[in-house]
């Protein structure tokens, strides 16, 4: 009898994680993005992002830029473009970090905590946040002041 | 968040892609639907049933930790501190400290263990590393395996073909091996 290992699942309940913005199939979005509440990304995602809120980068979604997430990531899609050094995407994430066994990472990740589930893709640095760490680690583009 | 959302199913589930079903709860308690996503293998258990123990004989051999069975385990004991790089033919476990490389043997095929109270620092490089305990320096398994446990401490570069981490201290730079046959 061919029994397969038991895996975790994720039960995404939009209404209770506040996942309440959308980037859907087929959409590309680029820019300064701030998000309030989480967000579910199935298209592509570029830019300098903050999510005050969960992040759900979906299979065959993509997150490439400077990102700051202020709840969990939970990745099933690609971080950072697949060929990309790991400087070109980094995300703050000031939760946990969940990448899947079918999520890609080639960006720079900070987070609290990682969950990295067997198969997945992890490339580039990951640094672990410590509660007092100072915050924020991104180097933001700030423009020039007057 | 208060509650996590990811919870370990104990039937078993169809391994990719992330199979989408929108379930509704069928007792009026939760009114919205909700998605239920497969996220992949559960990490094993810290305490396993395969952690090394100092006699030898009476636990069986893990699949993978030798090539033809013929080593025994190799034990660094709690509060040993040892200076000095070691070849490994055979698997090892480390509860003290080392100060030094773990490398295995041309042509063999081990599995280093760090337990909650070893410490490594240098490089290890065997087949299969698991992680409980703190590392500084290079982890390199090939196209092998590296699992980090909750409590493991590890700085410098994991390379790797299979991963998995379990909320591990992790201030590190990953690189996945991929294996030649894959098109990555």
């Amino acid at each position: 009898m061919d029994l397969k290992p038991p895996q975790d699942t994720l039960t995404i309940d939009p209404i209770a994680m506040n996942v309440v913005n959308r980037v859907a199939s087929g959409c590309q979005l680029n820019g300064d993005l701030n998000f309030e509440g989480g967000l579910l990304v199935q298209g592509e995602l570029a830019g300098n992002i903050r999510i005050n809120g969960c992040l759900i980068v979906w299979t065959g979604g993509t997150v490439r830029g400077r990102v700051h997430v202020s709840g969990d990531l939970y990745l099933f899609g690609r971080l950072g473009d697949a060929h990309a050094s790991a400087h070109e995407t980094s995300l703050e994430c000031q939760g946990m970090v969940c990448v899947s066994s079918t999520g890609i990472s080639t960006g720079t990740l900070m987070a609290r905590r990682l969950q990295l589930y067997e198969g997945a893709d992890l490339q580039g640095p990951f640094k672990t946040l410590k509660p007092g760490d100072n915050l924020p680690v991104l180097q933001d583009t700030v423009p020039n002041a007057p | 968040m208060e509650n996590n959302p990811i919870q370990s199913h104990q039937e078993p589930f169809v391994a990719e892609p992330p199979t989408i079903e929108r379930n509704t709860n069928e007792q009026g308690t939760r009114a919205t639907p909700h998605l239920d996503v497969v996220v992949g293998n559960a990490m094993p258990p810290t305490q396993t049933v395969n952690l090394p123990v100092l006699h030898p004989q009476v636990q069986p051999a893990i699949p993978g930790d030798t090539t033809d069975g013929g080593p025994a385990r190799t034990m660094l004991a709690e509060g040993l501190h040892f200076v000095g790089h070691a070849q490994l033919s055979g698997p090892c476990s480390i509860a003290g400290t080392v100060e030094g490389n773990l490398s295995q043997a041309p042509g063999a095929l081990v599995s280093v263990v760090v337990t909650a109270t070893g410490r490594v620092q240098g490089d290890i490089t065997a087949q299969k590393i698991s992680i409980m305990g703190h590392t500084d320096g290079v982890l390199d398994s090939g196209q092998g395996e590296v699992s980090l446990h909750d409590t493991a401490s590890v700085r410098g570069l994991v390379r790797y073909g299979r991963i998995q981490v379990n909320g591990a201290d992790l201030n590190a730079t990953l690189e996945r091996v991929a294996p030649p046959s894959s098109a990555h």
